[in-house]
């Protein structure tokens, strides 16, 4: 599992990002901005990125282009699948006890 | 702002240095960006500091052994504090060798992990002539103090 770091948030943007379809740093950037309206700094996207490579959901795509394009591995599925269902329990919880539902 | 990523560590800038490159090329530069390339470089030396082995000892582990050593050799000095109160010149000598030293054995170890072990032998690199210098610069500084003390 990823470390718990300021680039968790952003690690977790970037394989939502990723399980839609296939995308390089820039597209990931882009996606980002226009999905949460958040303006991720390259410095921020390569830390993540770096370290989800490391610890395998993301694969590099091999390519000519300086721009180089990511997939989402099974292990990276697995991963983004059980954050969003601890997320989902966390919300549902905080709005029961809102009284929201 | 391209400058930047020659500060990222070696294997880091080899693996992502041209991707990032193209970004920043399509980003262009802010104050915002700068600041976040900043923090980056900081946490890739992070993760290279601590994930680097060097005959199977962390770099990490090594930089803190010898600041300890460092604060140990400063430790001996102070026992002899009154002579060095009244030699106060022979005080700044003394740190002066000491930040020296320090700076020195920091810069020969960033030139080990940018440019390999073959290359921090020599003087090739701009680092291994700053650590180089500052070694010499040790070197006169500590003569300076031990004739003062004597």
């Amino acid at each position: 599992m990823a470390k718990k770091s300021k680039f968790l948030e952003p690690s977790l943007f970037i394989l939502i990002s990723l399980a839609e379809k296939n995308r390089h740093g820039y597209g990931i950037m882009e996606d980002i901005e226009k999905t949460y309206d958040i303006k991720l700094g390259p410095g921020t996207l390569y830390g993540a990125i770096s370290r989800l490579e490391k610890a395998g959901y993301i694969n590099v795509m091999e390519s000519q282009d300086r721009k180089k394009p990511y997939n989402l591995t099974k292990e990276g599925q697995l991963y983004l699948t059980e954050q969003i269902r601890d997320i989902q329990k966390v919300t549902s919880i905080g709005l029961k006890r809102l009284g929201l539902v | 702002m391209k400058w930047l990523v020659y500060l990222y560590p070696k294997s880091w800038r080899k693996r992502y240095g041209d991707e990032l490159i193209e970004v920043l090329r399509q980003t262009g530069c802010s104050f915002r960006i700068l600041l976040d390339l900043l923090s980056g470089i900081i946490d890739a030396w992070n993760i290279e500091l601590t994930e680097k082995d060097l005959y199977g000892y962390r770099i990490s582990q090594i930089v803190v052994v010898v600041a300890l050593f460092n604060a140990l050799i400063l430790l001996k000095f102070i026992p002899l504090k009154e002579v060095i109160l009244v030699e106060q010149i022979a005080t700044a000598a003394v740190l002066i060798a000491m930040i020296c030293l320090a700076l020195s054995i920091g810069a020969f170890f960033m030139s080990l992990v940018r440019f390999g072990i073959k290359d921090c032998f020599s003087l090739k690199t701009k680092l291994n002539k700053i650590s180089f210098g500052l070694m010499g610069a040790y070197a006169v500084f500590m003569a300076t103090f031990i004739i003062l003390i004597n």
